[in-house]
Formats: structure tokens, C-alpha cells, sequence
């Protein structure tokens, strides 16, 4: 390459095209040999390897995950929800944790002991709820129904199977002090013989009365 | 700290609205039993009963449980209401001697106790004997006992010394299974009840 001297007309027109030129050959691929440049390569991996931290390729990725994640997890964003999906999203929550509740409701342990002994603790339905043996001998009913406020006094609710002269059924009770009788042949009430009573006289017949510790 | 976003915002309350209306719809569920089986004017008065105890902070279950009792038992609505009417006075009685903490089944076993004869008083006193525990079951043997004919203060004094006495909800209840079987075979209530007790407390009779 030459530099145009003083003498040399024009000036500039000659310097742009020996600026042209040059730049058009400092861009132009420096010719090498596939060895220097797999030698070049090499070379540039040894110094990389010798500079690196202790770190392995899955480290890093792993890093790299983390971080983008938690860059995603903390970097505030507008979610663009419609109410009616929100709404959806409320009462599917709601539905669900009703039926883990629900679910929740499955047997979990014995117990032996109740504290009143008319009527026969089976065992645990669920934490607090114990399930109960109630018993009436009446060998010439043809029918015994167990009423009281864990049935809403519903008639149809608990009949009560018949075996050797004596009625019996096994119900789940919530905790708490309950009230109830049997009705027997479909109109005749009777408390619980063995049960305490709570004679409160509202209505002609005492009822008979459980307590379920909780 | 920044307000939670709109759309966190928004689960929440609809969150609220759907557990609200979940709850509001139980409730409703109870008393729409008593509205398909009692006259408009008695239903009316049941809600309003209801009403009250709920606004009160007393268990309203009570009061719905009375009336399907009384339907079950064919009872006049007059009488069905009442009968809730005065287990609600008895509720509010109940809970003022017993205390804002007392449990429902405390409150119904008071109000029964109430009901069979016991007053204020021997409710208030039996707390005060069994501070620490519950007095479902001494109150539930109590209402018992005085079903069975045994006085009110023969009643009430035997049940104090067993709570003083620290006994518990199972020696109550041996104590009612004694003096039942002596009144079954013929002794006076009040002389099995008074027996009995001491015979527990190991006292001479």
C-alpha cells in the first residue's frame, strides 16, 4: 500500500480511494491453514480451562436455571385474569378443600372407652367423631328407628336391625352432649332404659342423653 | 409493602364471597327444614328465635333440633314454639353462669339441668368446684337426677362435693348408674342419692 505524497492531485479524491482500499483489505479472511487454526482453538481452550472456577458444565447450567427462575419468581408481572374465572378459580378452591375434608373422614383408630356407658363407643370415625352402638331390647317390635339431633329426629334415618329380640344400630356421633330416643312400630317413643335422661317435658316424653368427648 | 395486585386482590374476595355464601347456605339448609314442615307464622317465629341466639353468640342447633323434636313427636306449633322460646331463655341463663368460654354442649346440658329444676346458682357453683374442667357431664347427671325425683339440693350438694373432690366425668357417671339401680329397687331418691355420694367421697353415711 502507498500513501499519496504533497504532489499528487487531487489530494482527497486519492485519499478516499487509499482508505477504501486499505479498509477493504483488513476486512478481507487473514488466509490460514487448518492447523493454525486448530492450533489457535486449542490454545484458547487450555487458557480457558487453567482460568475457569471449580465448576462443572452441569453446575453452571443449574446456576443458570436458578437464577432465571428466581429472577422469574420475584419480578413483578400483570396477570390479565377475567373476574368469571376468578370466581371459578375461588369456588374450586372451596370445593376442593371440602372434599379433603370429606376425604379426611376416613377411619383412623379404635378406642374402647366412652364417657356413658348406654350406648357403645365402635370407634373413631375422625378426629373428635366416634361411632356408636346403640342398643334396645324389645322382642315384640316389629320396627325401631333411633331419632335425635345428629339425625335432625328424621324417623327414616337409623333403623335398627333386629337380632334375637334385641334392636341395634352403629352410627358415626359428632362430639358433644346429644339427645335422642327410639320410636318404636312407628309411633311409640321410648327413651334409652340405660341412658340418663333429660326429662324436659316439652313435649310429653323425656329424652334419653349421650355425651361424646371430643 | 407494595398492595397486593389486582388480580390477588380479586381471588381473595371471591374467595370470601363463595366461603361465605358456603356457610350462609348451611345454615339456611337447617332452618328451610323447619320452613317445609311448620305453618308460615310459626317458621317466622323460629327464624327470629334462631336470630337471636346466633346474634347472642349462643348455638342456635339447639333451638332447630327442639323444634323438629316437637314435629316429630306431633306436637301443636304453639307448643313447638314455645318450647324454643324458653330453651333460648334457658341458653342466655345458662351462659351468663357459666361463663363467655363455656363450650355448647355445656350450654345445653346447663339449660337442661335449668329445665329440670337446677337454677343459676348450682350451675355458677359447679364451675367454680370444677375450674380447669368441663362440667358437661356432672351437668348432664345432675338433669338426670333430678328426673329421677332426687331434691335439688340433695342434688346439687352431692354433685359439688364430687367436683370439690376433683372426681371424674366417669365417677359422675358411676354416681348416677348407683343411685339409679337404688331407686329401681326401691330406696328414696334422696336417700340413694345421699348414700351414694358419700359412699364415693368415702365418708360414712
Amino acid at each position: 500500500m502507498t500513501l499519496p505524497s504533497d504532489s499528487d492531485a487531487p489530494l482527497d479524491a486519492t485519499l478516499n480511494a487509499t482508505l477504501r482500499d486499505a479498509v477493504s483489505q483488513l476486512r478481507a479472511p487473514v488466509p490460514t491453514s487448518n492447523a493454525a487454526r486448530d492450533a489457535v482453538k486449542a490454545a484458547v481452550r487450555a487458557d480457558a480451562v487453567a482460568n475457569a472456577p471449580s465448576r462443572t458444565a452441569v453446575d453452571t447450567v443449574v446456576t443458570s436455571i436458578a437464577g432465571r427462575s428466581s429472577h422469574w419468581l420475584v419480578t413483578p408481572r400483570t396477570l390479565r385474569i377475567s373476574p368469571l374465572t376468578l370466581m371459578a378459580a375461588a369456588l374450586a378452591l372451596v370445593l376442593g378443600v371440602a372434599a379433603l375434608s370429606a376425604k379426611l373422614r376416613a377411619p383412623i383408630s379404635l378406642a374402647t372407652n366412652t364417657a356413658m356407658p348406654n350406648v357403645r363407643l365402635v370407634n373413631a370415625a375422625m378426629p373428635g367423631e366416634q361411632v356408636m352402638r346403640f342398643t334396645l331390647s324389645a322382642p315384640t317390635a316389629q320396627r325401631v328407628s333411633l331419632v335425635g339431633d345428629f339425625n335432625n329426629w328424621d324417623a327414616a334415618a337409623h333403623a335398627l336391625q333386629q337380632q334375637d329380640g334385641t334392636w341395634t344400630v352403629v352410627i358415626p356421633v359428632a362430639p358433644g352432649r346429644h339427645v335422642y330416643g327410639f320410636v318404636v312400630d312407628g309411633s311409640r317413643w321410648i327413651p334409652d332404659p340405660a341412658a340418663p335422661q333429660s326429662d324436659d317435658g316439652d313435649f310429653g316424653s323425656a329424652n334419653s342423653v349421650v355425651y361424646v368427648g371430643g | 409493602m407494595p398492595p397486593p395486585p389486582y388480580a390477588l386482590r380479586m381471588f381473595l374476595v371471591c374467595l370470601g364471597l363463595c366461603a361465605l355464601a358456603a356457610t350462609a347456605g348451611a345454615q339456611q339448609s337447617d332452618v328451610t327444614a323447619l320452613r317445609d314442615r311448620m305453618d308460615a307464622a310459626s317458621y317466622r317465629v323460629m327464624l327470629a328465635l334462631v336470630d337471636s341466639a346466633r346474634a347472642a353468640g349462643l348455638p342456635t342447633a339447639p333451638l332447630i333440633s327442639k323444634a323438629q323434636e316437637g314435629l316429630l313427636k306431633r306436637a301443636a306449633p304453639g307448643a313447638i314454639v314455645a318450647a324454643s322460646q324458653g330453651l333460648l331463655t334457658r341458653l342466655r341463663v345458662a351462659r351468663e353462669a357459666l361463663g363467655l368460654a363455656a363450650l355448647p354442649a355445656e350450654l345445653e346440658a346447663g339449660a337442661s339441668a335449668l329445665r329440670a329444676g337446677a337454677v343459676a346458682r348450682n350451675l355458677v357453683d359447679l364451675r367454680a368446684n370444677r375450674a380447669g374442667q368441663g362440667v358437661t357431664v356432672p351437668l348432664v347427671v345432675f338433669a338426670d337426677l333430678l328426673a329421677r325425683g332426687v331434691p335439688k339440693d340433695t342434688a346439687a350438694r352431692a354433685l359439688q362435693a364430687m367436683a370439690a373432690a376433683n372426681a371424674t366425668d366417669a365417677a359422675f357417671n358411676a354416681l348416677r348408674l348407683s343411685i339409679e339401680r337404688d331407686i329401681s329397687g326401691g330406696m328414696l331418691p334422696a336417700t340413694a342419692a345421699g348414700m351414694r355420694y358419700r359412699a364415693m367421697l368415702g365418708r360414712q353415711p
